[in-house]
């Protein structure tokens, strides 16, 4: 009787600690949301057309085997689509553990986040516009040509374009999101804003150690799931322009580094218009 | 003589199945609600106000429940139909199907429950899942439950499940989160054979409670698992007893406490005194952002884990009822003192049949905050919130009630019931009025029965509310530029006569008239009529006539009844 008690004890004190999550500051989320824009050049302007562009978000791994042949296979969609596939390779999951072996660490909380968040559960595998097959969001390599062909038609009732500005002294790095809206959309939508860093050789299992990592995501200017756009339903031709600003990570590139912005569906998580820039 | 033994096998089986059935046991209840709403202008339900406020034509609530048991086991289910809700009743109750439904096994040792749960833990600080059919309430948690009772008087439970929401499916992909609790209670006495009958009595209990839910919240670092925890005693010697409460919740930002971090705290002690004649209770309770629901998002009563329980008193009487108390789980400071007496019978104050006598006194504050605020927007939302001294009291008073009530039977014929209550209603707090004045009322009620003859009696109730702001007394400057929060201000007066055929008939006329509220146009009238069959376990009322905004609570939880006029029939039995 008292060995009962002593594990029922110990069982509750444990079951206790394990669900509750005790939060620490800060509290608020990464706002790296700034009031000052970036003005939109004019042939930024004239540039503002309504083709559909789509995010395949690569779940690749630095010690993964297939995910070099995956690679390929989004590179060559991306050369026949051109600017309207954009291409995110987000290291998540066991494969891209750095170790053993001394892989280069491309690891992120938000890629991390997104993998469970999408039941990516191996490599390789991708999301396309994170749109949804029943309860499933990931594609096989062999799915993602007809996924991309299919996610591609048609035209796109956003508008969707980024302004930069960097400096090279001190790193700082500031992006305007303009948005527009052709027709009303009654739902609730985010805006994420992504860095995405572009040939960066290092090792990758199976390959030589002058492997070329292509289209790594690096990190977000405003949080995994980004920012709110609206808070009540957006009336046709409404216009929306966020701006963020960020220190850019001395490891980065910058010469080879790209801001990718896209704003997607809060309630289904499907991304309905994207923009790739060239930071210089 | 093989084919004898295999039919006789066969007969004995099926004579010992039906011999099983025969010890079983099913039981159930039907309830029909229905009421038809009609325009009427003179009280200002118009077909425009019906639209806008959704009342249909015909509001229809209803539920069917079976249980039947056999042994150990039970199971039931209930049927629910909402086809559409009945006016005052959430729309997201619209639909009919099966609500709830359950299997259980328990053998005196060990219980397992799979289905819809309703269970308690201890006053319901961090767990408590009901039905209560007039506010429309269900929180039932679908999962399973077990139960181990390891030792005489001790009983460990375990349950875990994700809470009813309306008509929402149970799936992965809705949102609200999942339930897991664990409960241990031991009852000293019946562990210990010297204790069974010992005029002490003692009872310990704790339990733990986790909600679990996913959360992709773009602005706050949002807790995906948030626990709370609860210990109770319960003392008793002779006469006396104690009881006393206190949980504890870790941080739980959500739309309900404007996502602060701070944790919460609720206590609720209580000491009693109890013989033949006399009783007295002095309960305190302390209440600090002890919302729990499944669902950071939600707000009123939707998804509550928990329940704050109430220390005041409830009234029955339809005058005081206008002003009933709605538990604050954000904050509250409460005490109450309740005495009863009956003054012996043949004595020259007492009377031939005795008198009782119940004065009681209730008050809820404000708990007493220093608040944090965040330099994002200036608001308290993204920090702890606020500092509270654990035994400091708020200087707001939310509801305050004095009330002495006096029962007296005259002789065989005659019986009364008067009641004086003086109340504060703090208006804007409950009611979530802006700018509402608090209320300020002294209320009497007497309540006369006669005995005509074994078979018939007939009952007067007389009442009368004076409200601090009447026609005379409002800034009509303040009425007028806040109607909506006087549509029930003023003095009130209300009668009703109830006459009563055997144990079977009975109809009922009355009358409430709001004439003196400082609004010319809500001075009305609101008469009903009412006839009634009861027998055995059936009841059947049709009622016509007009009924006042007001509230129904059961338990501190509360639904708004908005004004309306029609006819409605309520048809109930169980079996």
């Amino acid at each position: 009787m008292k060995n009962i008690f002593k594990i029922i004890a110990v069982s509750f004190f444990a079951i206790g600690m394990i669900a509750c999550d005790k939060i620490e500051e800060p509290y608020f989320q990464l706002n790296n949301e700034v009031s000052e824009h970036v003005l939109l050049s004019a042939e930024d302007t004239l540039n503002w057309i309504d083709e559909k562009v789509v995010l395949l978000e690569d779940y690749t791994g630095v010690r993964c085997i297939n995910c070099p042949d995956a690679a390929v296979v989004a590179h060559q969609l991306q050369e026949q689509y051109g600017h309207q596939l954009v291409v995110l390779s987000v290291h998540a999951g066991g494969m891209s553990n750095p170790q053993p072996g001394n892989f280069p660490d491309f690891l992120t909380d938000e890629g991390t986040e997104w993998f469970n968040s999408f039941n990516i559960g191996t490599n390789p595998n991708a999301t396309i516009n994170r749109q949804k097959r029943g309860d499933v969001y990931k594609y096989g390599v062999d799915e993602w040509a007809g996924a991309v062909a299919t996610a591609i038609e048609g035209k796109s009732n956003i508008r969707l374009l980024t302004a930069l500005e960097y400096d090279d002294a001190s790193r700082e790095l500031k992006v305007s999101a303009y948005s527009k809206f052709l027709e009303e959309f009654p739902d609730m939508y985010n805006l994420t804003v992504c860095i995405m860093e572009d040939n960066i050789v290092g090792k990758q299992i199976g390959q030589s150690d002058d492997y070329v990592h292509r289209h790594v995501f690096r990190e977000t200017m405003n949080g995994a799931w980004g920012k709110d756009l609206n808070n009540e339903p957006i009336a046709p031709n409404t216009e929306i322009v966020k701006s963020y600003s960020i220190t850019l990570n001395e490891a980065f590139n910058v010469d080879n580094c790209y801001v990718i912005a896209y704003i997607y569906r809060v309630d289904t998580k499907e991304i309905l218009q994207v923009t790739e820039k060239k930071i210089k | 003589m093989k084919r004898f033994l295999l039919l006789s096998i066969l007969v004995l089986s099926v004579t010992g199945l039906f011999a099983q059935f025969d010890n079983s046991q099913i039981n159930g209840s039907f309830q029909i609600d229905g009421q038809y709403y009609m325009v009427d202008d003179g009280i200002g339900i118009t077909e425009e106000y019906m639209l806008e406020k959704g009342v249909p034509q015909f509001g229809i609530n209803g539920f069917g429940k079976i249980n039947y048991s056999l042994g150990n086991f039970s199971a039931g289910l209930r049927y629910e139909a909402y086809l559409p809700p009945m006016s005052g009743y959430d729309k997201r109750l619209e639909g009919c199907g099966i609500a709830n439904y359950f299997a259980s096994y328990d053998n005196g040792t060990i219980g397992i429950t799979l289905g819809d749960i309703y269970d308690q833990f201890g006053n319901g600080f961090i767990f408590r899942t009901y039905e209560e059919w007039s506010l429309g309430f269900d929180n039932s948690l679908r999962g399973m439950r077990a139960i181990y009772r390891p030792a005489q008087g001790v009983t460990l439970k375990a349950l875990y499940g994700k809470q009813r929401y309306y008509w929402a499916p149970y799936g992965s992909s809705e949102t609200r989160g999942i339930v897991r609790g664990f409960d241990g209670e031991w009852d000293i006495n019946q562990s210990f054979e010297a204790m069974n009958n010992s005029k002490f009595r003692a009872m310990l209990g704790g339990s733990f409670v986790s909600k679990y839910q996913d959360n992709s919240d773009t602005k706050y670092f949002l807790p995906k698992n948030v626990g709370a925890f609860a210990g109770r005693v319960n003392l008793g010697y002779g006469r006396f007893a104690f009881t006393t409460e206190y949980a504890y919740k870790i941080n739980d930002p959500s739309a309900f406490n404007n996502y602060i971090y701070k944790e919460g705290q609720a206590l609720l002690s209580s000491l009693s005194y109890s013989q033949k004649g006399f009783g007295v209770i002095l309960q305190v309770k302390r209440v600090d952002n002890m919302s729990f629901k499944s669902d950071y998002t939600k707000g009123e009563n939707d998804l509550d884990i928990n329940f704050i329980p109430p220390i005041n008193y409830t009234h029955t009487h339809s005058l005081p009822a206008i002003y009933s108390y709605a538990t604050q789980p954000l904050g509250e400071m409460a005490a109450q003192l309740q005495v009863n007496y009956t003054i012996p019978k043949n004595t020259i104050i007492g009377g031939k049949y005795g008198t009782k006598i119940t004065l009681d006194f209730s008050q809820v504050n404000d708990i007493q905050r220093d608040y944090i605020y965040n330099d994002v927007d200036g608001g308290i939302n993204g920090t702890k919130g606020y500092t509270s001294n654990f035994f400091a009291v708020g200087d707001d008073i939310f509801y305050r009630d004095f009330n002495i009530e006096v029962e007296r039977r005259l002789n065989k014929k005659w019986k009364v019931i008067a009641q004086y209550i003086n109340l504060l209603y703090d208006m804007e707090a409950i009611e979530d009025h802006a700018d509402a004045p608090e209320v300020n009322a002294n209320i009497a009620f007497v309540d006369v029965s006669y005995r005509i003859t074994n078979k018939q009696s007939i009952r007067l109730e007389l009442q009368h509310l004076w409200d601090d702001i009447n026609a005379n007394t409002a800034n009509m400057e303040e009425v007028n530029a806040h109607p909506d929060n006087f549509k029930k201000r003023g003095n009130w007066a209300a009668a009703l006569i109830e006459y009563s055929i055997g144990s079977k008939w009975f109809v009922s006329v009355g009358d409430k008239y709001n004439y003196s509220n400082p609004l010319p146009e809500n001075r009305d009238h609101y008469y009903s009529a009412t006839v009634g069959f009861i027998k055995e376990s059936t009841r059947i009322t049709l009622t016509g006539g007009r009924q006042s905004e007001g509230m129904v609570c059961v338990g501190g939880v509360c639904r708004v009844v908005p004004a309306s006029s029609g006819f409605s029939l309520s048809i109930t039995t169980s079996f």
